[in-house]
């Protein structure tokens, strides 16, 4: 049996187009390239430190 | 493929060329972001969209930098009706990429189409308007506005998901039933569509069908075992056994067709065209007898108009007859007078007796017998009596008075 108030919870509400902008700005495109980058840099300042 | 590291050209080894970095995991990850896409690519083919959104999404998440795959994806946001989505992803891949690259084409095409564009902010903001409502408790409002936004954006998902669920709160499961399977035409395997299908389909005991002979749930593209297959070989034998047999079926229904249209032209057609035609003619009948009965009238009229008119101049005649009789008979009486005047009354006497008295008028009639007297002519047939001693009298005195006259004469003329 389907929840009314719980499905309902589910829905957001959109962005129009005049949200666009903000919402690209927004936009985390983080993928595993920039994790392994992130994991190199780290890597090379420890080797750094040392 | 460039390295994460400094940026050069990777050759095939598992380590840069330039700063010795190992590539080998980028690489990896680059090939991984392929395989989601070309999976995302099958599922968008057979629109499966909730399923291409998730590979595609996964692809992006192993390869940021994969444009067919974020150009996909905004075209699956927008076949869902995620305008906005799709306008990101195409936006993000423009600035990646801006040489040859189709995102630039699609965003082109939406903003010259301002109207529409216009549309789909419209509903967007209506959307978000009824959800708004449900959430205060305005079911009625929510309803309408989302009837209209789906009129206006036909492919709005979630505009189907939160109508449908609102005619499950108000317990209307058809209205529901007939959204849902709109939806599930637009992304065949989105799972709040499913779920909401399965539900109504609970409570009203009766399952959804669906006219496309695609399966909804794949079972038996997706099993491929033995006795399906010996299923569907059985299943397509008897399609073309029955299809050889349709042939002739056909044949035979032609035959029967027209058999029965020639039977229904002559049981139904050629009597009411007989009908029609006898109808006429009896009309015609009618005005021919009604015509005929005028003119007998006229002619009775005529004939009788005739008969009296000859009637009519059979008097006249007889009037002139009569009256010329009576001519005749003064005339002849005029003359036997005349003879008698001038002493010729044996001529007279002849002439008188060739009146015919019952001609004659009184005035005439006094004359006759008068003169009949002086003739000595009897009316009824026999000699004059003492009624002609006053005739003999008076012959006597006309002889007399004749001979004067002549005596007179005479004597002027010496």
């Amino acid at each position: 049996m389907i929840n009314y108030e719980e499905e309902l919870k589910k829905f957001k509400p959109s962005l129009d187009v005049d949200e666009a902008e903000g919402a690209i700005y927004s936009r985390d495109l983080t993928d595993v390239i920039d994790i392994l980058k992130e994991m190199l840099k780290e890597t090379s300042e420890k080797e750094k430190d040392r | 493929m460039k390295c994460m590291n400094c940026g050069a050209e990777l050759t095939d080894s598992a380590y840069c060329p330039n700063c010795g970095c190992d590539v080998s995991v980028q690489k990896q990850a680059i090939v991984l972001s392929g395989l989601y896409y070309n999976q995302g690519l099958e599922k968008a083919q057979v629109r499966d969209l909730s399923g291409a959104t998730d590979q595609l999404k996964r692809s992006l998440k192993f390869n940021k930098l994969n444009i067919d795959a974020r150009n996909l994806l905004g075209l699956v946001y927008f076949e869902t009706g995620e305008v906005v989505a799709a306008l990101s992803e195409w936006v993000i891949s423009k600035n990646i990429q801006p040489e040859n690259n189709i995102a630039a084409d699609y965003i082109r095409n939406l903003q010259q189409d301002s109207n529409r564009l216009d549309v789909i902010n419209q509903t967007i903001k209506k959307y978000n308007f009824a959800l708004q409502s449900c959430l205060d408790g305005n079911e009625d409002v929510a309803v309408i506005q989302l009837k209209k936004i789906l009129a206006q954006n036909p492919k709005l998902i979630k505009g189907y998901h939160l109508l449908s669920l609102l005619y499950i709160h108000q317990g209307e499961y058809e209205k529901a039933r007939r959204l849902l399977k709109k939806a599930i035409r637009i992304d065949k395997t989105n799972t709040t569509t499913l779920r909401f299908l399965r539900e109504v389909d609970e409570q009203t005991g009766v399952p959804t069908t669906f006219e496309s002979h695609w399966s909804l749930l794949g079972s038996r593209r997706a099993a491929g075992n033995a006795d399906s297959e010996s299923e569907e070989q059985k299943k397509r034998a008897q399609v073309a056994a029955y299809r050889q047999g349709a042939h002739h079926l056909s044949v035979m229904n032609l035959i029967v067709g027209l058999l029965v249209g020639a039977a229904a032209v002559w049981f139904i057609f050629i009597p009411a065209r007989t009908r029609a035609i006898n109808q006429a003619a009896n009309k015609k009948v009618t005005e021919y007898s009604s015509t005929a009965a005028d003119y007998s009238a006229q002619i009775a009229s005529l004939t009788a108009q005739t008969t009296a008119a000859q009637s009519e101049a059979a008097a006249a005649n007889s009037t002139a007859t009569d009256a010329n009789n009576k001519v005749g008979a003064i005339t002849t009486l005029l003359a036997a007078l005349n003879y008698y005047e001038n002493g010729d009354t044996a001529t007279a006497k002849t002439i008188i007796a060739q009146v015919d008295a019952s001609l004659l008028g009184a005035d005439a009639k006094g004359v006759y017998t008068d003169l009949a007297d002086r003739l000595s002519y009897d009316t009824t047939g026999g000699t004059a009596s003492s009624g002609s001693t006053t005739a003999d009298t008076k012959t006597t005195e006309a002889d007399t008075t004749a001979n004067t006259e002549n005596a007179d004469t005479t004597a002027t003329g010496d």
